[in-house]
């Protein structure tokens, strides 16, 4: 090789090598099941589940995508691998093949063609704060914004199983007559699991994870699971709650208590059969555990429809082009509910350890004074009437409560008048 | 252990040995320099010089020393250093040999102790990439909580850097598994600066407990050759009363956490296997790519399975729980070897290498070292405090409880409610030490009514 040959040839491998590296970001190509195609960079991988990282426009994304919903893979551009023979499917696949969902934007106010999505967050403790009551005012406030779709964020550990058949009714009665209701989960444990079960539609955050549905109480020596006619209430609940959301209650029953659950997976339609043994092609919980799903497995066991890790990707996944987000007042009564409730809780064990000291000093005036306080924040956190703070031991703080320590502030107040005279 | 005595015998004896060749057979621990191989370099600088192009767009330069069906050994050289490095040929997607012209470099080291640390990263260098690397070092819910990491990471995303690198050195508090909330806490701090775009790369050395769980939500994690990630403890031991709760509060655990793991792209069945000392997880790898199983490797599964932990009862339970498979902490080996770990690199000349950024960077290490020691310095102190006032409190408390004595107590209280205002993240998250004291002030003043109406 001439030294004017070696030259060219190291110019060509350079410029060759400067252009792989430049289309190295789109060498991959993913083509889902409805009909999209990720051209970018798979950049992990695992046995269910790959993320694939892609320019929109001059925006990166990143996202993660489920084998079940691949059609195939092309890496590197010229070697195509069908998804694993053994993937399933989901069982519900897109409602609209879409031609372009990575198209979903935030559309100006003006635009006419826009969606209209609200996001009411519904968070912490089931009962005191994730409230059937302050749902239903927030909904009341979405009547002048119109929105097409109502989005349940839940964030929750779950608590009071006694809210979930109302929080059921709300999201059944009040939500769905009038609007397209999406659950988004980023954490719907025990009653939480159990309210989100009422959904049709659910989409899962990637943290995501949803069930632990277990009922317990606490007592001296620890935690104790319902069990008896408190407990078949409970799976008669969640039939009915299943058949709201159409869903196997089969499923649900493995997140309460220890059941042998598998799946069959129709590789053709994606339908999922669900068995409580362990002769499924799946196995999916067994007796020795209790279910909790995350976004991955809940996607591809038809429990979620899909994973969105913004509101964007969520709208996409909802087959919407263009969006716009109303609601802002009804979220904002969830978030100022919840920082009062806090408060109020907290408030409420001081104000009436307060007034105990205060009556021990024989100050019933004072103590009175705090009863009062502990009224007014009960007033503008109303769930505390139901609830009272179950993680300070105080009671429903509701009128029979006040009642009954009026009366007793009364009956010292007498003694000490009597003593007096 | 493992399931077979012999196989946990050869384990026993091999397994130092085998983790030491992989590690340096695996895959690139970035090349460090080497006085040898800077005469190897300098001897071969006039020949044309090979190129292994990446799958992931990478291109590396150098001299191709061994080659096998699964790997290709190869000199590289950046600048002026060279050093070995092993690649696996299911992440090549080209070999060109005598393809690149050596360019003399001015740069090469006069002499094999030349440091190339000797440019002195302290000063701004036009057209040099910025590492901003932040430590973390301590417990997360204790030294590393919200507001710190917030202000560190504000200021590293202000820097603009090419990449922030979190150096991770840190356990939890509380130890154990139940970690894994305050992780879960301080997840949005990390994902929002990836989210906004910044290039987040974790490095580490301890990942212990519920620490192990933060840099999962990152996709670049790299470790150092005697890291680890880990030791969460055995969930199975979890009591909090009947069995079937216990199984409801493993299971919410488990899926909060591998929630973090899909966050960042890593296999979820590793978090079972990190956090139950019954489950099975063994894996093998076909074209490169890890495969798992989560029982006990059959005649009909095949061949090629490493059983990363087993059920750890009878014959497999671990002599020391540390060190066995009875649950899952990876090491750097392991770790690299089932994509976990990037690369495995002990400096941060080497880890900006394995960053392709090469050896011309800045080191920004911003506000954050002082952001982060002293917050450090100062909960720790507030800590300390804390005990020291609740001291004072017992003993004013079996006084004679005069006024003046009484009203000194309100002021210790007062103390203390001030600290947990400062560190409410760590002392005082729902406000119920403070609502406390509240209380027992009221209690004091109860009683100061109380004498001087006795008084009058």
């Amino acid at each position: 090789m001439t030294m004017k040959n070696r030259f060219f040839t190291a110019i060509l491998a350079v410029l060759a090598s400067l252009l792989l590296a430049a289309s190295s970001f789109a060498d991959d190509r993913v083509h889902l099941k409805d009909g999209r195609v990720l051209e970018g960079t798979i950049s992990r991988e695992g046995d269910t589940f790959l993320y694939i990282t892609y320019f929109m426009g001059t925006v990166e994304r990143t996202e993660l995508v489920l084998k079940a919903n691949i059609a195939r893979i092309e890496r590197d551009a010229d070697n195509s691998t069908p998804a694993p023979a053994d993937t399933p499917v989901p069982a519900r696949p897109a409602a609209e093949p879409a031609a372009d969902r990575t198209s979903a934007r935030p559309a100006s106010p003006a635009s006419p063609d826009a969606r209209r999505i609200a996001f009411i967050s519904l968070e912490e403790m089931v009962g005191p704060f994730m409230n059937a009551g302050a749902l239903r005012r927030s909904i009341d406030l979405l009547e002048s914004d119109d929105p097409d779709i109502v989005v349940l964020v839940i964030n929750s550990g779950g608590g009071a199983a006694d809210e979930v058949q109302k929080l059921s009714d709300a999201i059944q009665n009040h939500i769905k007559p009038k609007y397209r209701v999406v659950a988004w989960i980023k954490s719907a444990i025990s009653a939480a699991a159990m309210t989100a079960w009422t959904c049709e539609e659910i989409y899962m955050m990637p943290e995501g994870n949803i069930g632990a549905a277990t009922a317990f109480f606490s007592q001296g020596a620890g935690a104790v699971a319902v069990k008896g006619e408190e407990l078949e209430q409970y799976f008669r609940m969640m039939q009915r709650i299943s058949a709201r959301g159409n869903r196997d209650p089969l499923v649900m029953r493995a997140m309460q208590v220890p059941t042998n659950l598998s799946a069959d997976i129709d590789p053709a339609t994606g339908k999922v059969t669900w068995r409580n043994d362990l002769d499924g092609q799946h196995i999916v919980s067994t007796a020795n555990q209790i279910l909790t799903l995350n976004s991955i497995d809940s996607v591809r066991f038809g429990v979620a429809r899909a994973v969105a890790a913004s509101k964007d990707e969520l709208a996409r996944h909802l087959n919407v082009d263009e969006w716009i987000e109303v609601g802002h007042d009804a979220e904002k009564l969830q978030v100022t509910f919840r920082e009062d409730v806090k408060t109020a809780q907290l408030r409420a064990v001081e104000l009436l350890q307060k007034m105990n000291i205060a009556l021990r000093g024989g100050d019933v005036a004072r103590a009175r004074s705090f009863l009062g306080q502990v009224k007014g924040w009960v007033r503008r956190a109303s769930s505390l009437e139901e609830y009272g703070a179950p993680d300070f031991g105080v009671p429903p703080l509701n009128d029979e409560f006040f009642r009954e320590v009026e009366k007793q502030l009364e009956q010292i107040a007498e003694q000490q008048r009597t003593r007096r005279r | 252990m493992r399931s077979s005595p012999t196989a946990r015998l050869n384990h026993r004896i091999w397994a130092p040995i085998l983790a030491l060749a992989a590690a340096i057979l695996a895959y690139s621990p970035a090349p460090r320099p080497a006085p040898a191989f800077f005469a190897t370099a300098a001897a071969v600088a006039d020949e044309p010089l090979d190129r292994i192009i990446l799958k992931n767009g990478q291109v590396i330069e150098g001299r191709v020393l061994s080659e096998t069906d699964t790997q290709v050994e190869m000199l590289v050289m950046v600048g002026g250093i060279s050093a070995p490095a092993t690649y696996s040929k299911s992440n090549i997607l080209s070999i060109e040999r005598g393809v690149v012209q050596p360019v003399a470099d001015s740069r090469r080291p006069s002499s094999p102790s030349a440091s190339p640390r000797a440019t002195d990263r302290s000063e701004s260098r036009p057209g040099a990439a910025r590492l901003y690397v932040m430590r973390l070092n301590g417990n997360i819910g204790f030294e590393i909580s919200k507001t710190p990491l917030r202000q560190a990471f504000d200021d590293a995303m202000a820097s603009n850097p090419d990449a922030i690198v979190v150096r991770l050195d840190a356990g939890s508090f509380p130890e154990g598994f139940d970690g894994m909330w305050g992780a879960e806490a301080l997840a949005p701090i990390v994902t929002d600066a990836i989210n906004a775009g910044h290039r987040v790369v974790f490095w580490i050395k301890r990942a212990e407990a519920g620490a192990a769980f933060l840099p999962l939500v990152c996709p670049e994690i790299y470790f150092t050759s005697d890291g680890r990630l880990g030791g969460v403890g055995d969930l199975a031991d979890f009591n909090v009363g009947e069995d079937v709760v216990n199984l409801k509060q493993i299971s919410l655990r488990i899926g909060h956490a591998e929630g973090l793991a899909i966050t960042g792209g890593y296999e979820p069945k590793l978090i079972r296997a990190m956090s139950l000392k019954p489950e099975w997880l063994a894996v093998r790898f076909r074209g490169g790519a890890p495969e798992y199983i989560t029982w006990e490797p059959r005649p009909e599964d095949g061949d090629d399975w490493h059983i990363l932990t087993d059920n750890g009862e009878g014959k497999n339970k671990d002599e020391f729980s540390f060190e066995g498979n009875d649950v899952l902490t990876l090491n750097a080996d392991w770790a690299f070897r089932i994509g976990v770990a990037r690369g495995v690199v002990d400096t941060i000349d080497d880890l900006a290498f394995e960053l392709n950024i090469g050896r011309d960077y800045e080191d920004i290490s911003g506000r954050s070292v002082s952001i982060l020691n002293s917050w450090r310095d100062r909960v720790r102190r507030a800590r300390t405090q804390l005990q020291d006032l609740n001291e004072e409190l017992g003993q004013a408390g079996r006084g004679r409880g005069d006024a003046a004595a009484l009203g000194r107590q309100i002021n210790t209280l007062r103390q203390m409610r001030s600290l947990y205002t400062a560190f409410e993240e760590v002392f005082d998250a729902d406000g119920v030490q403070r609502s406390q004291i509240d209380i027992q002030i009221e209690d004091i003043r109860q009683r100061i009514r109380d004498a001087n109406r006795r008084r009058r």
